[in-house]
């Protein structure tokens, strides 16, 4: 069980990286947030899998199912307030430039 | 009183909540949790609007189990698609207006919420049924919100 939440933080730690690669790599400001999604949902929840595989079932492990539940909530509501922000301000879409 | 009563459900998940971060189930956190989500429930039903609020809220749990099990499949699902077009960068930027079948406020604040939790699409605004999504796909790709999710949505969240 644990080599498997290594596993599971390694494959975490490489989505983080292709995020970061995606948003040095537009220049966008749509683009980059759509991309930086990939390493806000994806790359965290398997991060935190990969704990609770580690450390199984323990108070521990229910307050970062916790944390996981809260981010769930609260990191479409953030990304969601910036695209918003940015959309209502003026900021237009430049159609076919990444 | 009568608070307390209509609200028993959402008092015993705060209670829980409170023993976690306790780290003990014992009579007395059990007890002290009770009364504090007690009196945190009926101040926040005091509120103006506080009430019908939460009264709308009527979720039952398997129902909205299967359908946080199809929100992590659908992450996933869409991470390797945008991994995909993060590497060929081919990213067609553009703004999709979708009509939803969902009438109640929390179902569609879900809705919205599973539309930006999975990459790729981003929720921009909402004017009561219409939601303005971002989006990196192509237009030859299949449709952004799965039927399933709704359909599995619609069985967890009741009106």
């Amino acid at each position: 069980m644990e080599i498997l939440g290594y596993i599971l933080i390694s494959i975490g730690l490489v989505l983080i990286l292709i995020g970061y690669i995606g948003v040095l790599r537009f220049k966008n400001f749509y683009t980059r947030i759509v991309v930086s999604s990939v390493m806000d949902t994806a790359a965290f929840d398997t991060i935190i899998i990969g704990i609770l595989c580690i450390k199984g079932f323990s108070y521990f492990s229910l307050k970062i199912l916790l944390i996981l539940l809260l981010m769930m909530f609260l990191n479409p509501l953030a990304t969601h307030t910036i695209v918003r922000g940015a959309y209502t301000s003026g900021l237009r879409i430049g159609e076919g430039k990444p | 009183m009568k608070y307390i009563i209509r609200h028993v459900a959402f008092i015993l998940f705060l209670t829980l909540i409170w023993c976690i971060l306790n780290n003990r189930f014992t009579p007395f956190t059990l007890i002290t949790g009770f009364i504090l989500s007690s009196i945190s429930i009926i101040m926040s039903c005091r509120i103006h609007g506080g009430e019908p609020f939460m009264h709308r809220l009527n979720i039952s749990l398997f129902g909205f189990i299967k359908f946080f099990l199809l929100l992590v499949y659908h992450i996933y699902l869409s991470t390797f698609r945008m991994i995909r077009l993060i590497f060929t960068s081919n990213v067609h930027l553009r703004l999709v207006h979708i009509d939803t079948t969902l009438k109640d406020d929390w179902s569609i604040f879900f809705l919205a919420n599973a539309i930006t939790l999975t990459p790729g699409t981003v929720t921009v605004n909402r004017h009561d049924h219409h939601l303005l999504i971002l989006t990196v796909y192509p237009k030859s790709e299949d449709p952004l919100v799965d039927p399933k999710l709704i359909k599995a949505l619609r069985k967890g969240v009741k009106h």
